[in-house]
């Protein structure tokens, strides 16, 4: 992977396949991947519900980013996990606690939210 | 200057035969024998300030604290009063001290964020790396940076406590799963309850 694709599907597929891409190397940081997407260019078009319906096409992708989340050792950040059946997406703030917490009975919709969180956390914060 | 070379150096041979040199000449021999002493404690002291407050340089990274500020975070101070107390040895809030005299404790292994969770509850270490640094470091140095928090806590004797707990170690996934086949491999076992590796 060198240069961002072109087309918006393209891109859209880019994103969402990244925890899984990123977990099957060793060498890059996800920082320099989402980088490589052309994230923090094209962000704009980028919408909670283009990442949904990508999701949905490639269900997969899911439990890569429920991985990618259980395997974060930051110490702030953006979570997903399953809890009781439902899908939490919640932030770990500065004193370790959990924040911003939402409750999802949806995957898709809980993975497409926790994306774009932690996208724009990577490439922006 | 070849009393300062001779110090610098450590050789013992020349310093003795700069220190028999200077006996000829008793009347200077304490003056400049003083010197030396000051130097060599100089050297000393100026060596052990360098390893303390040099930039720590993992990888690309460059930090102004050394790494095992965060490498590790004590979630309450409550787990370092306990130490104190526990301890005959005096405990300092300093991380530098808490270096020089490691502690037996409880280190929380998991699933992000429930072992950063159960760390804060109670009063445990966590492997913690700021999130900016987390996120621009490769898979591999966020393992070997893992990897390194861990040998401390098995070197102090830790126990592990997990907030995942597991039936087997197998059972473990990702991360989680891959630091525990790392202290299995470190004279470390599941106990029955599931929830800590323990010796």
């Amino acid at each position: 992977m060198s240069e961002p694709r072109e087309t918006p599907n393209h891109f859209v597929e880019d994103v969402v396949s990244l925890a899984g891409r990123y977990r099957k190397q060793e060498d890059l940081s996800i920082y320099e991947m989402l980088k490589r997407t052309g994230y923090p260019e094209r962000r704009g078009a980028l919408t909670i519900e283009t990442i949904r319906k990508a999701l949905a096409k490639s269900s997969e992708h899911l439990s890569e980013w429920l991985e990618y989340s259980a395997d974060k050792r930051s110490s702030t950040g953006w979570y997903i996990r399953e809890e009781n059946g439902r899908f939490e997406v919640g932030n770990v703030d500065s004193s370790g606690r959990l924040a911003e917490q939402r409750s999802y009975s949806d995957l898709v919709e809980a993975c497409a939210d926790f994306i774009q969180r932690e996208l724009d956390q990577i490439a922006f914060e | 200057m070849p009393l300062e070379n001779a110090a610098k150096l450590g050789n013992v041979s020349a310093l003795a035969a700069v220190v028999a040199t200077l006996l000829r000449f008793r009347a200077r021999a304490c003056v400049v024998l003083a010197c030396i002493a000051a130097m060599l404690c100089a050297t000393t002291n100026a060596s052990a300030s360098q390893s303390v407050q040099t930039k720590t340089r993992v990888w690309d990274f460059s930090f102004a604290e050394p790494l095992n500020t965060w490498l590790e975070r004590d979630a309450s101070s409550r787990l370092r009063l306990e130490n104190q107390s526990n301890s005959a040895e005096l405990a300092s809030a300093s991380p530098h001290a808490a270096r020089a005299a490691p502690q037996v404790g409880r280190t929380v292994l998991g699933k992000y964020p429930d072992y950063v969770n159960l760390a804060e509850s109670i009063g445990a270490r966590r492997f913690n790396i700021p999130t900016n640094i987390w996120n621009k470091m490769s898979p591999a140095e966020q393992w070997a940076a893992n990897q390194r928090f861990l040998d401390r806590a098995i070197a102090r004797g830790d126990e592990f406590v997990l907030s995942n707990p597991v039936k087997s170690i197998g059972e473990a996934t990702g991360w989680f799963g891959r630091e525990l086949r790392y202290l299995a491999d470190h004279g470390y076992r599941l106990a029955e309850d599931g929830a800590r590796m323990i010796r």
